[in-house]
């Protein structure tokens, strides 16, 4: 597409100094972040503020994993992120497949009516859930975090959207020579999914590493709590360690910038399908 | 012979077909079965539970008693209440504008043909991805009143430091401050598509007719635009209603006010505190369903309104 806007240099000027500052905006928090992680403790508090450390502290890190305990808390969000990510793809993969490709009564409805379940707000299911929880003896369990949270209809959605492209010859010629729907669902539709499939499988990463509402609520003990948890107790029992703070905030945080970084595409596909849903 | 064998055929071929359907719904069936035994246990009954509940005095523990609908006629008069609503709609009114406005303008400059376009999406959109909490306790400390970098910042240009965090009239501010940088990326993305969407031949023929690229931008752009702008607003209202990590993040204290002097407290901080601090689970489930039924009449509001001006191809 050609330019529309800027056609006069001085124009593309004007655009390249909002790009720059707007993204000079967007990535210093990052910088400032890693930066006073590395600092000596008094460094960081400094009047007026300083960015570079004037000695690189790496023990900053090695102390943080060790408080609160933060290290203990990344391996829960690491189990809990992993589980919570295989449960979306699995039933979303048999939910989008079943509505997507099989022909059943009342098929379009029952579809509408589990999308329509978005619209409830989570701040409706918070205190039955935790009562719920109480009931399954859950309460301040890692499976209070992983259970409740494997479908979901968006990525029902999704799957189902990417299903319904799949030309039609495809399993006709399978089901002729005798291939049962699970069979085309593993050996055909499943090595096509994979894109949706990996974009699905990074927003439950983004979802599930980085939820703070329900494990504030139903984890207790330090030893099992997540690590947004971690970092709010980080901030609340060592308020003047902003070395140690920002230290546990740049392990929170660089993992979704590393999946970003490899999964860049899916991520930005799958807000644009999102998106496509409004028209 | 060759008379039969046509009349023959129907009768099996039928069967085959039924038993594959019925075969085809014990399929779909067994598909669907963790997702219905997800929605049923996890989704309806607590839904059903928390309406029950709202009629409730339930507390932390023991056996809830009926009250009828003193937990909305509670709810209706206590200042707490409307502090947070009003909070929440302020908050929403100004988020809706801030985190939507700049973002349209990016996607208009990035849909353009210009280096840099792939990096400058990634780089706006870093803050989508990064942890809520996270990000918004970095904004704690770059917000801080003596070595924070915005104020830093603020006295360079030459003026007074601004008391985000410590004074309550700057409260609701930084809460917008830090949930439109981590918003404007995710509404940018969606604008983009949007805009991508636009059959350029359109331009072509309106620049044949002499149309200025202002007239292009007002007559093609915007209403070709809409369904994206429509979502988009829509979307972005919705999770303000809901927000919940920002203000914790931002100003939990030890005595449990949200901002100084509750500044920041808007519907859901206030719901988790009542139920989850205060013990009152009734009440707080009445909070939410009140909050279920202000989203309910926006979003039909919303799509009554986007009727007279949505452009749908």
């Amino acid at each position: 597409m050609a330019s529309l806007i800027l056609r006069r240099p001085w124009e593309k000027l004007l655009a390249y100094a909002v790009l720059s500052v707007t993204g000079f905006v967007m990535v210093f928090p990052f910088i400032y972040m890693v930066l006073s992680s590395l600092k000596p403790s008094t460094e960081v508090v400094q009047v007026p503020p300083t960015l570079w450390p004037s000695e690189i502290r790496w023990s900053n890190y090695v102390e943080v994993l060790n408080i609160v305990p933060l290290g203990t808390q990344l391996i829960n969000t690491v189990i809990v992120t992993a589980l919570v990510v295989l449960g979306w793809v699995i039933t979303s993969v048999l939910a989008g497949y079943a509505f997507a490709r099989l022909e059943f009564p009342g098929r379009e409805f029952w579809f509408g009516a589990y999308l329509a379940t978005l619209m409830v707000p989570f701040a409706v299911l918070i205190v039955p859930m935790y009562r719920l929880m109480l009931v399954f003896g859950w309460v301040d369990r890692l499976e209070a975090l992983i259970i409740p949270w494997l479908f979901t209809a968006y990525g029902t959605f999704l799957l189902r959207q990417f299903f319904m492209s799949v030309p039609k010859d495809l399993e006709d010629a399978a089901l002729i020579d005798g291939a049962s729907h699970w069979g085309i669902l593993f050996r055909i539709f499943l090595p096509l999914a994979r894109p949706a499939i990996a974009t699905l499988a990074t927003f439950a990463f983004l979802y599930a590493w980085n939820s703070f509402l329900w494990p504030l609520i139903i984890i207790s003990s330090p030893s099992r709590k997540v690590v947004t948890q971690g970092l709010v107790d980080l901030q609340a029992l060592y308020a003047a360690r902003v070395d140690l703070i920002m230290a546990g905030s740049t392990l929170a945080i660089l993992p979704t910038l590393i999946v970003f970084l490899f999964a860049q595409r899916y991520f930005i596909e799958g807000i644009a399908t999102s998106g496509l849903a409004g028209r | 012979m060759a008379n039969q064998a046509p009349a023959a055929l129907p009768a099996p071929t039928a069967r085959r077909l039924s038993g594959r359907r019925v075969r085809q719904w014990i399929d779909a069936f067994g598909m669907l079965l963790p997702t219905i035994l997800g929605v049923l246990i996890f989704f309806l009954v607590p839904l059903a539970i928390s309406f029950y509940l709202s009629f409730t005095d339930a507390r932390l523990f023991g056996d809830p008693n009926l009250v009828g609908l003193s937990n909305y006629q509670r709810a209706l008069s206590d200042p707490t209440f409307y502090r947070a609503m009003w909070n929440t709609a302020a908050f929403s009114l100004v988020t809706l504008i801030v985190s939507t406005v700049p973002a349209l303008l990016l996607a208009v400059i990035l849909n353009e043909r210009i280096a840099g376009r792939t990096f400058f999406r990634a780089v706006f959109f870093i803050p989508v991805v990064a942890s809520v909490v996270g990000v918004t306790l970095l904004w704690r400390y770059l917000l801080n009143v003596d070595f924070g970098f915005v104020n830093y910042a603020i006295r360079l240009l030459g003026f007074e430091p601004i008391p985000w965090l410590t004074r309550p009239e700057w409260g609701l501010a930084s809460v917008i401050l830090v949930f439109s940088w981590k918003t404007i990326g995710y509404n940018m993305v969606i604008f983009l598509a949007g805009l991508q969407g636009v059959p350029p031949q359109l331009y072509e023929a309106a620049s044949l007719d002499g149309a200025s690229r202002w007239q292009q931008f007002l007559y093609i752009t915007v209403p070709m635009l809409s369904p994206t702008t429509f979502f988009v607003l829509v979307t972005t209202l919705i999770n303000c209603l809901q927000v919940f990590d920002v203000p914790i993040a931002l100003g939990l204290t030890r005595s449990n006010t949200v901002g100084p002097a509750d500044s920041m407290l808007t519907i859901v901080p206030l719901l988790w505190r009542e139920a989850f601090i205060g013990g009152r689970m009734g009440y707080a489930s009445a909070l939410a369903w009140l909050l279920f039924v202000i989203i309910l009449l926006l979003t039909f509001i919303q799509f009554r309104m986007s009727r007279r001006w949505v452009h749908y191809e």
